[in-house]
C-alpha cells in the first residue's frame, strides 16, 4: 500500500531536457512560468555578459575543450556560439588572420585578429562558464520541481493576497445576485 | 596620440560579441558585479520560496558575493605588503 506521508520527490527528465534545450524552459512548460524567466534571465545575463567580454571565441569547444565541458551545460547556444567562432573567426570571414608569436622551432600558428587574450578571454571565458553551472543547477531544480508549485506557495504577501482576492470575488458575486 | 584617445578609437572599431571588449585590459576587475549578479539572479530564482522577494535576495547576495571577495583582497593586500615584511628574513 503506497505512504500518502511520502515526501520521495519524483525526478522528471522532460523537465531536465527542456531546462538544457534552453535556460528555465524546463521550469516554464511545467507552469512555474515566473521561476523560469527568473531562472533565463540570470542564465543568458551570464552567457551573453561573457560572449559581449569576451567575444564569441571564449566559446571554443576544441582549443579550450575541459571548459567548453562546463559551457555546454547552457545547452545548444554553446554549441552555436562554439560553431560561430569556427565558421567567422578561426575562417577569417570576419577579420583578417595573423601569425602569432611563437618560439623558435615551434611551429606557425594562425589566428584572427578577433581572438581573445588576456582578461578579455578569461573573463568571458569563466562567465560563460559560470552560465554554463548555474543552468546546470536549474536543469536539477526543474527536474525535481512539482509542477505549478509556485501558485501554492503560501508565504509573504502575496499568499495573503491571494487568500484575499476569493473573498473579494464571492463580495462582488453575491452583490450582482 | 595620447592613451584615452586611442581607447575612444578602439571602442568605436568594436564589433560586440564577436571581438573582445577594448577596455576590459583596463578595468577587468569590475567584471565581478556582472558575475556576481548573474550567479545571484540564478541561484535565487531556484532558492527563494516566494518569488516576490527575488530582487530583494539577488542584491542582497550581490553585495555578500562582491563584499566577500573585495575582503579577501583587502585580507591579502595587507598580508603581503603589511605582514608579511614585517616577519623576520630567516
Amino acid at each position: 500500500m503506497p505512504d500518502s506521508s511520502s515526501t520521495e520527490t519524483a525526478f522528471r527528465p522532460l523537465g531536465a531536457l527542456l531546462g538544457w534545450i534552453f535556460p528555465g524552459l524546463g521550469h516554464i512548460v511545467a507552469g512555474n512560468t515566473r521561476r523560469g524567466v527568473y531562472a533565463m534571465t540570470g542564465v543568458l545575463f551570464l552567457f551573453l555578459s561573457g560572449v559581449l567580454v569576451g567575444g564569441v571565441d571564449c566559446v571554443d569547444r576544441t582549443e579550450d575543450r575541459l571548459w567548453f565541458v562546463g559551457q555546454a551545460g547552457c545547452g545548444p547556444i554553446a554549441f552555436v556560439a562554439s560553431f560561430v567562432n569556427d565558421s567567422q573567426l578561426k575562417s577569417g570571414s570576419a577579420a583578417p588572420m595573423i601569425e602569432m608569436a611563437a618560439p623558435p622551432g615551434a611551429p606557425k600558428v594562425i589566428a584572427s585578429t578577433f581572438k581573445g587574450v588576456a582578461h578579455a578571454n578569461e573573463f568571458g571565458t569563466l562567465l560563460v562558464f559560470l552560465a554554463g553551472l548555474m543552468n546546470i543547477c536549474v536543469i536539477l531544480d526543474a527536474a525535481v520541481r512539482e509542477p505549478k508549485s509556485d501558485e501554492v506557495i503560501g508565504s509573504g504577501r502575496r499568499s495573503e493576497d491571494a487568500r484575499a482576492k476569493p473573498a473579494a470575488n464571492s463580495i462582488s458575486v453575491g452583490g450582482a445576485q | 596620440m595620447t592613451q584615452s584617445a586611442a581607447h575612444l578609437m578602439s571602442t568605436l572599431a568594436w564589433t560586440p560579441f564577436l571581438q573582445p571588449a577594448p577596455l576590459v585590459q583596463v578595468w577587468w576587475w569590475l567584471l565581478v558585479l556582472p558575475m556576481a549578479l548573474g550567479v545571484a539572479m540564478s541561484y535565487k530564482s531556484i532558492r527563494t520560496h516566494d518569488l516576490a522577494r527575488w530582487p530583494r535576495d539577488v542584491a542582497w547576495m550581490t553585495t555578500q558575493i562582491v563584499g566577500v571577495i573585495v575582503g579577501i583582497a583587502v585580507g591579502l593586500y595587507l598580508l603581503v605588503l603589511v605582514v608579511l615584511p614585517l616577519l623576520p628574513a630567516e
